[in-house]
């Protein structure tokens, strides 16, 4: 028997709801990584608000979840390592009515992108950062990122991690973002809720992900397969409400990953700001000010 | 399955709606989240068949079970599941 | 091509804020930067006339950020461009082969300073010229263009925009320090041409972003918040952008790219020669460097001696059909004077076959008075 009889459905059959807005021959991660569900859930987001492709642009860094932006349907670009957010920034300024969304991993955003990151939050740029968190870098063979734990095996960290990790809640919220949340991945629908107020907030949005990565992860650190990972990573998720970002523990030996929204705030976005910047200068008599102060 | 499993949000029992799973096998690369978050363990990953890609893919074994959650469409992570909704109509008999 | 009208007028300005004005003039909207000295003017005189005309002025957390946030605007459908100096422009080489990959448009202005490291930040140099070439790990062309008065700040920035619309690459601006601060009478013309990136040729459903279908290999651009969607990525691409792992991809691609700026060598290529027909022994020079040749050649001239003289206002891609014509027209020596160790001399060594080169290369931080060039042109005649 060949391979071909036994499709149980006919392709055409397969009318799934956001088959116009993701190329599916993209899609190369590996069977069981939520890079694909945060994917498609961000895509139910957008089509559910209605937005198409001439409303949004999605941009990605380098990794396992830098390859993500080509599944979109959409203006995607895929940029040099870490330099994610600040072609972001120059999209979204250059072109205030898109919606820009972020979408790359932990070591992208927080390691060689890690300065970016803070001074976007800081100028409360309105882009949305959502980072996939899998505590390793999983595209170059499984080596320690800035979230990897104390402790944990990687492949460049062969005796135990020795450095204490970043808690990305924490540093969103003190660098200054306006929505902080953290999610596990497979908590599908308390991710899209948070989608939802990323997309209409007035700022800069953080999300961050808990995709746990079994084939470097969870292989160097004895947790199993892709199943067996999300049950352990499920007996640590503790889901609070309206708890401060500094309390959003995230530690794999004491068995505690507090989840939920920490910061949901109304700030005036980046780009309103360099609008009013215009009108004032446009304003004759300030710049004859200038003029005369040089 | 999950041994910790929890009872998702279930939608509210219409009987005027039926569900449908609908699974593109060659799409499908068998990772089991679907059946996992499942809260009626209605998917299975078929252990005699497989797409061209030689993966094993998943099935659905009792159809006529699903609530309409859609936990398995919000998961899956490679666009290959999506649940079909139909309106079963009914005459409304007034006697 | 579009036109612009401005009125005519002559204003005494520096370097940099003749550069900022031209990329006014040439529509640029988008300026992203990060203070270092001596290029810092460009941004504080951006600052204050970017929003004048609707424009965006940021100043980014670093050279990395505002380089890859201006091919974020270019694709966005704003002409942008970063202004930086040695180290800066070192902190944008990675990004610099992002937007050859990408095929952005953008203009980066360099004011070259002394060097290695911080170098001699107040000081001019002439070192970074194969640095403006050879940037970026990979196989690339790029256009640099290297202004050396302060009218060819403005009129070059102008230039390098169209250049970098019309052929969609970052083009460079090399300048340098001296040239950067000093002050000197501008004109500006009433009629300048700008040249507009060329847009998708096709439908969206049919469109691929890298399918050039034209002979001077540029694929129409499309911009995001059209209702084109496309994906670009620093993977070695194929036509549709999806990321393709063979050697012949990388074969077709790096092709074109390098190809799409060789084949436009007539149009790029810019430089002013004096005297070229009857000379024996040729002076060439670019940048600040230039300046004091003319006087001279007019001297040798004087005396009887038969020099020519050739300033390169385009140092890349390099002009080998103007090396190869002076070979023609019989020219014995070329001089190359630079204030470095010798960068483009190597170039022009390529064709000791056609005539003997010899230089004058000191890695120095002021330009060699006429006087000095001249001593050391008695030595070779």
């Amino acid at each position: 028997m060949s391979p071909s009889d036994q499709i149980s459905i006919p392709p055409e059959a397969l009318g799934h709801p956001l088959i116009d807005m993701l190329n599916l021959h993209r899609f190369i991660f590996c069977p069981g990584c939520l890079i694909g569900t945060v994917i498609t859930s961000i895509t139910s987001c957008l089509k559910e608000r209605g937005l198409t492709s001439k409303d949004y642009a999605i941009v990605s860094g380098i990794g396992c979840t830098g390859r993500s932006s080509g599944c979109f349907k959409a203006p995607a670009f895929h940029t040099t390592h870490g330099r994610a957010i600040p072609f972001a920034t120059g999209i979204k300024l250059a072109n205030p009515k898109l919606k820009v969304i972020v979408l790359s991993g932990d070591g992208d955003l927080f390691a060689i992108g890690g300065n970016h990151f803070i001074h976007a939050a800081r100028r409360n740029a309105e882009i949305t950062v959502l980072c996939i968190n899998n505590n390793i870098y999983g595209m170059t063979g499984g080596q320690v990122a800035p979230t990897s734990q104390i402790g944990d095996i990687t492949s460049t960290t062969p005796y135990g991690n020795v450095e204490p990790p970043f808690n990305l809640v924490s540093l969103a919220a003190a660098a200054g973002a306006t929505y902080v949340a953290r999610w596990p991945g497979y908590d599908t629908l308390r991710l899209q809720k948070s989608i939802f107020k990323c997309i209409d907030n007035q700022g800069f949005s953080f999300i961050e992900v808990l995709a746990p990565c079994f084939v470097q992860y969870g292989s160097k650190n004895r947790l199993g397969d892709a199943v067996e990972m999300l049950e352990w990573l499920k007996k640590q998720v503790r889901i609070k409400v309206d708890w401060p970002p500094h309390q959003a523990t995230f530690d794999f030996k004491k068995g505690i990953i507090i989840c939920g929204e920490f910061v949901e705030e109304e700030q005036e976005g980046f780009s309103k700001k360099i609008e009013q910047l215009r009108i004032k200068a446009q304003n004759k008599k300030i710049d004859k000010l200038i003029k005369d102060s040089e | 399955m999950l041994k910790s499993k929890r009872t998702p949000i279930l939608p509210p029992p219409s009987p005027e709606k039926k569900y449908e799973i609908l699974i593109d096998s060659e799409q499908c690369d068998g990772c089991e989240l679907c059946l996992t978050f499942c809260p009626k363990d209605i998917i299975e990953i078929s252990e005699d068949k497989f797409n061209s890609r030689m993966l094993h893919y998943a099935i659905v074994i009792k159809p006529e079970e699903c609530a309409g959650c859609r936990q398995c469409e919000r998961l899956c992570p490679t666009v290959s599941l999506y649940i079909l909704e139909t309106e079963i109509k009914e005459v409304i008999n007034n006697e | 091509m579009s036109k612009a009208r401005f009125q005519e007028k002559r204003i005494l300005t520096t370097g940099n804020y003749a550069c900022a004005e031209g990329a006014i003039t040439a529509g640029c909207l988008y300026f992203a930067g990060y203070p270092i000295t001596p290029s810092s003017e460009i941004a504080a005189y951006m600052s204050r006339r970017l929003p004048q005309v609707n424009g965006t002025f940021i100043q980014m957390e670093d050279e990395l950020a505002s380089i890859t946030s201006c091919f974020g605007a270019s694709y966005a459908g704003m002409k942008a461009m970063t202004a930086t100096s040695g180290p800066g422009f070192s902190l944008m080489a990675e990004s610099i082969g992002l937007g050859v990959m990408l095929e952005a448009p953008a203009v980066i202005v360099t004011i070259m300073r002394g060097g290695p490291s911080t170098g001699q930040p107040t000081n001019a140099s002439q070192s970074d010229v194969y640095q403006t070439r050879y940037a970026s790990h990979g196989d690339y062309e790029i256009i640099v263009l290297a202004p050396s008065t302060v009218q060819e700040m403005y009129d070059l920035t102008i230039r390098a925009f169209n250049l970098s619309e019309k052929y969609r690459i970052p083009v460079i601006v090399a300048s340098d320090g001296i040239l950067g601060q000093m002050m000197e009478v501008v004109n500006i013309h009433s009629n300048i041409e700008l040249v507009e990136r060329k847009k998708p040729q096709v439908p969206p459903e049919k469109y691929k972003p890298f399918e050039a279908f034209d002979d001077d290999l540029v694929p129409g651009m499309a911009i995001a918040g059209t209702n084109y969607s496309f994906y670009v990525t620093g993977l070695t691409h194929d036509i549709e952008g999806n990321p393709e792992m063979t050697p012949e991809a990388a074969e077709v691609l790096i092709k074109r790219l390098c190809e799409k700026i060789r084949k436009a060598r007539p149009q790029i290529n810019d430089w002013e020669e004096k005297h070229l027909d009857d000379a024996n022994i040729v002076i060439l020079a670019y940048g600040i460097n230039a300046r004091g040749v003319p006087e001279v050649v007019e001297q040798a001239r004087q005396k009887g001696y038969k020099v020519g003289l050739v300033r390169l206002k385009s140092l890349w891609p390099f002009p080998d059909e103007l090396m190869e014509r002076i070979g023609q027209m019989g020219a014995s020596k070329v001089i190359v004077c630079e204030m470095n160790n010798g960068m483009i001399i190597r170039e022009v060594q390529r064709f000791r076959h056609l005539f003997m080169v010899s230089g004058i290369t000191i890695p120095t931080t002021i330009p060699f008075s006429p006087k000095f060039i001249y001593e050391k042109l008695m030595k070779e005649v």
